[in-house]
């Protein structure tokens, strides 16, 4: 084995190359380098062992090498020839191997000649001994396969190729490598043994090895040959597609592997060189040819006893193909066996490798023996054969596949799938159906499988959606809209229809009958005309020879009928002479009315031949008249003389039948009469008896009864028979009755209008007939001898020409030839065509003659003409409009003739020249009397037809058409609806008849519920329905009730939520679950609804007023919330989107003045700080920065001796250090503090005060550290953390933060407590005392509204401070008024207070609200305002205000003079009551809108209300106590504007006598406008019930202001001249309500001042807890007394003589205390407020404290509440 | 109960790409829009992605690639968390100008889901306002993002579109279906039906 793979090694070696470029080669790297590994270590160890044989051979060799070397270039020649790539080899090995595989018999037969091509081959002798030898070696190869394989090399070793394989001839491989190179040494040796045969043993055996090792290596060729084969082979078959990249990876690798093997041959050759250099050294040519021939071929000699038997058995096998060759019957059969031994072989080889490669166990790849595979794949597997099974097999049981698709059936296209393929399914199939005999169920009946038919589609069924690539396919695409207009002007629906029509308007000519340019004569001979043609048209006519011709004919059949009645009288029946008779009398009435007639013909003859003659007559005395002719018109008249005689008789003989015939209808008529009048009396005479009788009969009666009366009394006396009698009586009775009836009726004709007597008619009037019928004749007809008189009429006159006629009438004759006329074509009332301008002619014709043609798209509602006339310039004008009809269909051009339309006008025109005008009355001058008018008329003489097309058809629409029936029918066709209205469509008869006349398509599927109903289907659809419902399927879907849903809490809470109730606003994570939810969610809610709903229960009047306050504040806070809400949902632009406004002129001015400002460093502007939204915020804090910069006129400490009080001397003793301590005593001064000697203060300076500054903030506390004397400059910064509920920065929550900032000044004091002075020196023993000197307060809301609170605030402080007094010596001696405050106890301190970071602000409140007020108010309003801000926007200016409503009220409206509150009216000093009004209103507690309302609204109440509430901020402050100066008799303004540290606020301001003040309503103190220290930082505007006046002053500050309200360039007021004050009503009410102030309310106030008291008492304790606190009684007690006058004197200075009782009771005492004075809102305020003074923070025990509660009363239940605190501490 | 019951929504994927036609050196800012009912549990509400220059080949897409992730709970299907995108870009004057803004609903199906938003920016108001605000640098653009996840207040502006932005989302769910809700089709074919309403129906059945 190692051997053969060494010879393979170096086969390859030298094959390198050809493998290379052939890319075939493809050894896998373990095995290669297995093998090379193998190779190259027994090279080595061969290598040693063998030299000497080596030498041996060599010089054989050598001999023998020249033979050889020719031997091989013939060989090499004869190969060429047949050398091909080595691929082509395989490829083709592939191909035959399957072939072989399947057709074993077929391979035997091409091994016979493959047999006979070897010996043919035998030429090439060697190398095919060689193949054979190889094949043999192949065929201990276990698998047989291989075997074959490998006979199919031999074969193609054959020059000739074998008939299956095509290619043209190849040598193997192998066969071709051994024969390059490698092969000539064995060739040589095996020649030589085949030649000589005797050799020796050695040699032999040498010999045999050699054999061995060329076979060796052969089959080892062939083996790598193989495996090539078959991995190429796996490659190919399994993936078809990986095969390149595993061919571009072999040939990487085999590059790679071939260096190395290239590097293992470098090295190899080395050591055999070193090797030889040691035993011998041979010459380089014989190294060289040693090196590459001879060294491979000797490794054998470990190998040869092992391989002994294995040689003899390949030597068997060598000889065996030859026999093969010859009986390739037995192959199989040795085949067979030769497995057995393969396998034999194979296990010997494994063993053999293994035991003698020592430890190193390298094995082959385990393989699974090929054949035991195959044998039991071929049990295990089916293959199923690729023929095509005949049809007859697969369809069962019918004789014959049917086809489908023949038989017209459609069979979709089948998916394609390879015949083989199918085979092989339908193969599978039919096999398996043996065992489970299902085979029909999978072919269809033409025998074929069955198969869908082929589900996909060519084209795609939507256009592929790339991303980026333009989709034109999807592009919209515009199309033009088409019209289509349902009044359906349109013949074809649209404008461009496809039809084409055409109408042709043929406008001949228009005459006139009258034009205003007539002349008189022209008016004549016009009527001359007239007259004259319609004579002609009678004579035309004859009506009267036919009349007269008939009357004849009448009367002759009248006379004969006549006779023959007369002659044939007796034979005649009586029916026929009826007839006749009747005949006769028709003759005789026809003759009547023929005669009739004719009369009247001839009359009207008579009358036109008349008027004919007498207009004649009249033109010609015209004519004559003028002296000229304007007309051609001339009558002759023509007579035609008869005979007198004759015409007489005629006449004659006319009347007398006339007359006759008269007489004759009268006695007819007479002869009736008379039968009727014998007829009626007749009848009268009758009544006259009848009524007698009746009489008579009546009489009888009567009598008759009486008798019977007596008659029947004395049967019934008489009588036998009962019966009878009753019988008798019986009739009796009737008898009565049938009496009583005629009675009547005898009565009835008695009572009977008796008749008329009638008239004997009339004779006849014979003479009266005669004359009347001769007057006739006389009117009527010619008289006899009159000449007959025919008028002719003729144009022959000649006309004179102009020059012959006057003036006037030149004139008119030009007007005339001036004048033109045309005609306007109207189609549909739209103008299409007009004739051209055609002249007048004299004789007033105008000839046109012209044919238009109109192609129409609408239908033809109106064809209109119109007549202008132009005097030759401009439009001219409408003479008349006519009307055309519209042709019928069958009205052509070819068939249509000219008609005459007539018009005339209506224009009044007259002349001045002859011209006769229009519509104006002229006359006749000749004898014609009368006036006569005449209006232009004419006609004109057109036609309008349809025109014909070129194909002789009528351009007319196929339809029938009619303006307006074709539009209706049109619409009709449409819409049901609009054809036979809405109620129609439930009335099936209408309907149906709509349904025939619209000719709906029933096959329309549009029209299907139509078509099915009325053909009787289903009427019920026509049937309206009973019911309406809005969504018929809502409850389908309903999971719950409505009650259900909404007892839910869940459900509850979220539509709370979703309406923005405070309490659920903003809640967060509703529970999915309604069981999660807690269940007091709602608690809160609920409560406060009850609240809502009904008043909390509370004790005390206070309480309970308070909670009324409350429930009002709700309320109003509910509906401003409501609102609210509603508007800030409702967003503008602004809202929504930043956007920068444009700049206008001022903006760039501003801007660039900016640029030309001066820079002043020294003076910073502070930026402004960028808002920062809650967002934002999330995790830091909010630090509320507080810069105090200084304080100014502190109170100063009392430092005075006792001694010097006892003096009483107002002197103050130097402070020094030893009585420091001394200088806190508490000691009474009665006059002011000041050293009026002038002391230098320096000294004392700190003896003086050391103030300092705490902020306490929401319970924390900081402070600035001490500052020196009254005047201290601390320029510190104090940090306070803002803690905001749930840590929501929101601005809704944050302008809810109620908080206050306190701002408070100390003092600080340091107490020496040392005990024992001896100590002195050695120990320091001091207490650090704070004392409050005051306070200043501002509510966060300001600080965050405002953003930034910067400037000099006074420092609010007590009334009187214990201990203190004011430094007077700062008071400039001299000073004004204004200096003059400050002695009075005012503090100042100065600082910077904000918010950092900047938090944004709550959305202002923007919403245009409803108003009232009237628009044009508003709109001035705004505008007002607007320009206003625009010139001044840090100003205040208001004009309108919300009102606790929601609504805008003008401002001005909330002032009216208002009672003041008793108490104020009880002062008698005006300067007290104003003070004492202030005092009230400042008493009324204060809340920040903010704090109330969301958002940055600003609601005004008004004063009952705010009395009502009894709270509000500083606008309801301010109106109110406005209102109660106005009613005090004041001037009194309410003033707009900014003042620190409120920021935006209203102030009241006052002028009394020149001198203006500022009231803070809100705390009640007064300021001069020129207060220097005013809190007013700017006015904006000034408000009271006449006006608003707005500053327009360049400065704002009051102190630099002119108040000088009628100054017009200091105040723009907003009434003025232009816009007069319309008197507004107030809103306010007329006066308010005060309680009367009782017992009950003096109890109360006393209850709440116990309470206030009892409370901070225990207050105190507990903040104190860590120590005792004591109460000095005796303190509380003077303090109580001290409270009330404090009150009245509205917290001023007090005077030092109330103090004194106090002083003097304390004089052990170190009393520090002050007053403190606040509005009663509820118990939290006071705690508070006391708290933050820090009274109680005495760190020791021995101190008392006093605390004394007065609570003010005022009306209304305004309370001014004042604490007094004090603390005593007992002196050494 | 402590902790209401809640369903989770994860949230991961990244802004991918965008077309701006016209511009270039686009950056984003996202954030989240989401009801009250919703908390986020994990994950960043906002974030600002890098600059990116346009691609140089015939797309000319801005690519960034941002990871977004964010876990969200929730108690209610209502106020579906949104992804509002709002772009900016420099202009020729260096300033920063806002190139769109978008808006989505987080897909509500869990899965992969890739969305193209369109991008938009609000008019201006008037031709005048539009000069300036071009020479200015200050173009309009909303007080607040998160207003173009709402309807509120929309009705006011005017918008022009700007271009499209790819966003892609891989979304998980947890217990959406124990809480009631079915979304995905398997879950919509056996529907959860609430006791109460399982109980009536039985009920009318019986």
């Amino acid at each position: 084995m190692a051997e053969k793979r060494k010879r393979r090694h170096s086969k390859e070696q030298l094959l390198e190359d050809k493998e290379q470029a052939a890319g075939i080669s493809n050894p896998t790297l373990d095995e290669d380098t297995e093998t090379y590994y193998q190779a190259f270590s027994q090279s080595q160890t061969e290598g040693e062992s063998s030299v000497a044989e080596m030498i041996e051979e060599n010089e054989r060799a050598q001999v023998l090498k020249g033979e050889l070397k020719s031997r091989h270039r013939r060989r090499r020649r004869e190969l060429s020839k047949l050398t091909t790539p080595k691929d082509d080899v395989t490829g083709e090995l592939k191909t035959v191997k399957l072939d072989s595989r399947k057709k074993l018999e077929e391979t035997e037969q091409e091994a016979d000649e493959l047999a006979k091509a070897l010996e043919d081959a035998r030429v090439a002798a060697d190398t095919s001994l060689q193949a054979t030898g190889a094949a043999d070696v192949e065929s201990a190869l276990p698998s047989p396969t291989r075997d074959k394989e490998v006979e199919q090399e031999e074969k193609e070793t054959v020059p000739l190729s074998p008939p299956h394989s095509p290619a043209p001839p190849k040598t193997p491989e192998p066969a071709e490598a051994v024969a390059e190179d490698t092969a000539p040494p064995p060739i040589l040796e095996r020649t030589t043994s085949k030649d000589e045969g005797e050799i020796t043993d050695r040699r032999r055996s040498t010999m045999r090895e050699r054999m061995k090792s060329r076979l060796a290596k052969a089959k080892e060729e062939a083996e790598t040959e193989i495996e090539k084969q078959e991995r190429d082979e796996r490659k190919r078959t399994l993936k078809g597609k990986k095969e390149i990249t595993f061919a571009e990876m072999d040939d990487l690798e085999i590059a790679k592997l071939e260096e190395r093997t290239e590097r293992m041959r470098k090295r190899r050759m080395e050591r055999t060189k070193q090797q030889e250099a040691m035993s011998y050294m041979p010459t380089l040519e014989q190294s060289y040819d040693f090196f590459t021939r001879e060294w491979e071929e000797e490794p054998e000699e470990a190998e040869v006893p092992k391989k002994g038997d294995e040689e003899e058995e390949e030597e068997e096998k060598e000889e065996k193909p030859e026999a093969e060759e010859q009986e390739t019957e037995e192959e199989r059969a040795a085949k067979e066996k030769s497995k057995g031994e393969e396998a034999a072989l194979l296990v010997d080889d494994q063993e053999y490798t293994e035991q003698s490669y020592g430890p190193v166990a390298i094995r082959k790849a385990y393989m699974d023996d090929a054949a035991v595979t195959y044998s039991a794949e071929q049990r295990m597997l089916f293959h199923p054969s690729s023929v095509r099974a005949s049809p007859a097999e697969k369809v069962e049981g019918e004789s014959e596949p049917r086809f489908l698709e023949d038989e017209g059936f459609y069979v979709g296209v089948k998916p394609f799938v390879a015949d083989k393929n199918r085979s092989r399914m339908e193969d599978r199939i039919l096999k398996e159906s043996q065992t489970v005999k299902e085979a029909a169920n999978w072919f269809g009946e033409d025998g074929q499988l069955i198969v869908l038919p082929d589900p996909l589609r060519e084209a795609p069924t939507r256009p592929t959606l790339v991303d980026d690539t333009d989709m034109h396919a999807i592009d919209t695409v515009f199309y033009k809209a088409i019209m289509r207009e349902f009044d359906s002007r349109y013949i074809d629906g649209a404008v461009d229809g496809g039809g084409f029509y055409q109408l042709d308007v043929d406008v001949n000519s228009i005459s006139f009958s009258h034009h205003h340019l007539f002349s008189r004569e022209h008016v004549l001979a016009h009527k001359l005309t007239l007259l004259q043609s319609e004579h002609v048209s009678r004579a035309k006519r004859n009506m009267d020879g036919f009349l007269t011709e008939k009357l004849s004919a009448l009367k002759n059949s009248a006379l004969l009928l006549h006779d023959y009645i007369a002659s044939h009288k007796g034979e005649m029946s009586v029916v026929d002479r009826d007839n006749y008779e009747r005949r006769l009398r028709d003759y005789k009435s026809e003759i009547s009315q023929t005669r009739f007639l004719r009369d009247k013909e001839e009359q009207t003859n008579r009358t036109l031949l008349k008027s004919i003659i007498h207009t004649w007559r009249e033109l010609k005395t015209l004519r004559e008249q003028q002296n000229f002719v304007n007309t051609p018109v001339k009558l002759q008249i023509r007579k035609e003389d008869t005979n007198k005689e004759e015409d007489l008789a005629q006449w004659k003989l006319e009347m007398e039948e006339e007359t006759f015939e008269e007489k004759e209808k009268f006695e007819e008529e007479f002869m009736r009469k008379e039968a009727v009048y014998k007829d009626q009396l007749e009848k009268y005479n009758k009544q006259a008896i009848e009524k007698e009788e009746a009489q008579k009969r009546i009489s009888d009666r009567n009598r008759q009864k009486k008798r019977r009366g007596s008659k029947s009394s004395k049967g019934s006396k008489a009588s036998k028979n009962s019966q009878e009698r009753q019988r008798a009586e019986a009739e009796d009775d009737i008898e009565d009755e049938s009496f009583e009836e005629e009675n009547a009726k005898d009565q009835a004709i008695i009572d009977a209008e008796p008749l008329p007597k009638p008239e004997p008619p009339e004779a006849l009037d014979e003479r009266a007939l005669k004359d009347q019928i001769k007057a006739k004749f006389m009117a009527q007809k010619r008289r006899p001898g009159e000449p007959k008189l025919f008028p002719e009429l003729s144009n022959s006159a000649t006309v004179s020409p102009s020059s012959q006629c006057t003036r006037a009438e030149q004139q008119r004759r030009e007007d005339v030839s001036k004048a033109k006329l045309y005609v306007k074509i109207l189609f549909n009332g739209k103008e299409v065509s007009r004739t051209g301008p055609r002249p007048l002619s004299q004789d007033f014709n105008v000839n046109f003659g012209e044919i238009y043609n109109l192609k129409i798209v609408e239908w033809p509602e109106s064809i209109k003409y119109e007549i202008y006339e132009t005097a030759g310039f401009g439009s001219g004008r409408l003479l008349a409009e006519l009307y055309a009809p519209i042709p019928e269909s069958s009205v052509t051009s070819q068939s249509v003739a000219l008609e005459n339309v007539e018009f005339s006008s209506y224009e009044k025109i007259q002349f001045t020249h002859d011209g006769v005008g229009s519509g104006v009355a002229f006359k006749f001058e000749g004898h014609v009397p009368d006036l006569v008018t005449l209006m232009t008329s004419g006609t004109l003489n057109s036609s309008v037809a349809w025109a014909v097309g070129d194909d002789g058809l009528p351009l007319v629409p196929t339809e029938k058409f009619g303006a307006g029936y074709k539009a209706a029918t049109q619409m009709k066709r449409l819409d049901p609806f609009a054809a036979i209205g809405a109620s129609g469509v439930s009335n099936l008869e209408k309907l149906l008849e709509w349904f025939k006349q619209s000719r709906l398509d029933p096959n329309d599927p549009n029209n299907k519920d139509i078509v099915y109903m009325l053909s009787g289907g289903d009427q019920t659809l026509l049937a309206p329905r009973e019911y309406f419902r809005l969504e018929p399927l809502q409850q389908e879907f309903d999971l719950a009730t409505v009650e259900e849903i909404e007892k839910n809490l869940r459900y509850k809470i979220i539509t709370l939520r979703d309406q923005e109730n405070p309490i659920f606003k903003g809640y967060q994570m509703v529970p999915c679950l309604e069981r999660e939810i807690p269940k007091d969610a709602l608690k809160e809610y609920e409560k406060k609804q009850r609240e809502e709903t009904q008043m909390p229960h509370v004790k005390g009047d206070l309480e309970h007023h308070r909670a009324q306050v409350n429930l009002y504040l709700q309320k109003i806070k509910e509906r401003v919330t409501a609102q609210y809400r509603f508007a800030s949902h409702q967003k503008t632009l602004q809202d929504v989107v930043n956007e920068d406004t444009v700049p206008n002129i001022t903006m760039i001015a501003t801007s660039l003045l900016r640029l030309s400002e001066p820079r002043r460093p020294l003076r910073p502007v502070r930026k402004e700080r960028k808002k920062v939204t809650a967002q934002a915020l999330d995790g830091k804090e909010v630090k509320i920065l507080i810069n105090i910069i200084r304080a100014s006129y502190i109170p100063v400490r009392k430092a005075v001796r006792s001694e010097v009080i006892e003096k009483g001397k107002s002197s103050k003793g130097v402070a020094t250090a030893s009585n420091r301590h001394h200088s806190d005593y508490l000691i009474p001064s009665s006059s002011a503090a000041r050293d009026v000697d002038g002391t230098p203060i320096g000294e004392t300076y700190d003896d003086l005060v050391c103030p300092f500054v705490e902020v306490m903030f929401q319970r924390s506390r900081v402070r600035t550290r001490q500052g020196e004397g009254p005047n201290p400059s601390f320029n510190e910064e104090l940090e306070l953390v803002l803690k905001v509920p749930n840590d929501d920065y929101s601005p809704s929550s944050l302008q809810a933060i109620e908080d206050i900032i306190f701002i408070n000044l100390f003092d600080e004091v340091t107490v020496d407590v040392l005990e024992d002075n001896r100590e002195r020196e050695t120990n320091i023993h001091q207490r650090i005392e704070k004392k409050w000197l005051g306070s200043i307060n501002i509510p966060f809301s300001t600080v965050y509204f405002n953003n930034k609170i910067d400037g000099t605030f006074r420092i609010n402080t007590p009334p009187f401070l214990l201990g203190y007094t004011y430094d007077m010596l700062q008071a400039q001696p001299g000073a004004s008024e204004v200096e003059t405050t400050i002695g009075r106890g005012s503090s100042y301190l100065s600082m910077f207070v904000t918010i950092e970071p900047s938090l944004s602000l709550p959305e202002p409140f923007k919403e245009k609200l409803a108003t009232t007020e009237e628009e044009e108010l508003i709109e001035r309003a705004d505008a007002w305002q607007a320009e206003l801000e625009k010139q001044f926007p840090k100003r205040t200016y208001k004009t309108t205000v919300m009102d606790t409503m929601g609504k805008n009220v003008f401002v001005t409206r909330y002032f009216r003079s208002i009672k003041p509150p008793p108490e104020v009216e009880a002062c008698t000093d005006p300067q007290k009551a104003m003070e004492t009004a202030a005092r009230y209103v400042s008493m009324i507690p204060f809340v920040a809108d903010t704090a109330l309302f969301p958002g940055q609204c600003d609601i005004w109440s008004t004063c009952n209300q705010f009395m009502k509430m009894l709270c509000g901020d500083e606008e309801e402050h301010a109106v109110l106590l406005t209102n109660y100066f106005l009613a005090m008799g004041k001037t009194a303004y309410l003033m707009l504007g900014n003042a620190i540290p409120e920021g935006q606020t209203a102030y009241v301001l006052t002028c009394d006598a020149d001198k203006y003040h500022l009231w803070n309503a809100r705390t009640g103190e007064s300021y001069s406008v020129h207060d220097n220290y005013c809190p007013i930082q700017s006015i904006g505007c000034l408000i009271n019930a006449e006006n608003i006046w707005a500053n327009i002053q360049e400065y704002e500050k009051p102190s630099q202001m002119d108040f000088n309200l009628t100054n017009t360039s200091c105040w723009l007021t907003f009434y003025n001249k232009a816009y007069l004050n319309k008197g507004l009503a107030s809103v306010q009410p007329a006066e308010l309500f005060y309680h009367r102030k009782d017992k009950k309310f003096d109890s109360m106030v006393l209850e709440l001042q116990e309470r206030i008291e009892q409370m901070l008492k225990n207050k105190i304790m507990e903040w104190r807890s860590r120590y005792i606190t004591r109460w000095n009684r005796h303190c509380t007690q003077i303090m109580r007394k001290l409270l009330p006058l404090l009150e009245e004197i509205h917290g001023k200075q007090i005077e030092q003589s109330h103090l004194r009782d106090l002083e003097e009771s304390f004089k052990s005492y170190k009393v520090s205390g002050f007053p403190l004075n606040l509005p009663f809102t509820d118990m939290t305020s006071i705690t508070e407020a006391v708290f933050s003074t820090g009274v109680h923070a005495k760190e020791t025990s021995d101190v008392e404290f006093a605390l004394a509660v007065y609570v003010h009363g005022y009306t209304n239940n305004v309370m001014s509440v004042w604490v007094y605190v004090a603390s005593l501490i007992r002196l050494r | 109960m402590a902790n209401p019951s809640v369903f989770l929504l994860m949230v991961s994927g990244q802004i991918e790409s965008a077309e701006f036609p016209e511009f270039d050196d686009i950056y984003c800012k996202y954030c989240f829009s989401y009801g009250l009912d919703w908390a986020i549990t994990s994950g960043l509400d906002e974030s600002i992605t890098q600059i990116t220059k346009k691609s140089r080949d015939e797309y000319q897409r801005f690519v960034w690639n941002f990871p977004i992730d964010a876990t969200f709970k929730s108690t209610s299907p209502s106020g579906w968390p949104q992804l509002v995108i709002y772009a900016y870009g420099l202009d020729a004057f260096g300033t920063d100008v806002v190139r769109g803004y978008g808006v989505c609903h987080i897909p509500i199906t869990p899965g992969r889901h890739c969305l193209r938003l369109p991008m938009f920016v609000p008019e201006s108001s008037s031709l005048l306002q539009k000069l300036t605000a071009w020479f200015l640098g200050r173009r309009p653009e909303y007080v607040n993002p998160r207003v173009v996840a709402q309807g509120e207040g929309r009705e006011v502006t005017r918008v022009r579109t700007q271009g499209f932005l790819t966003v892609s989302f891989n979304i998980i769910m947890k217990d959406m279906k124990k809480l009631g809700y079915d979304i995905l089709p398997s879950d919509v074919q056996n529907p959860t039906i609430p006791a109460g309403v399982a109980g009536t129906e039985t009920a009318k059945a019986s």
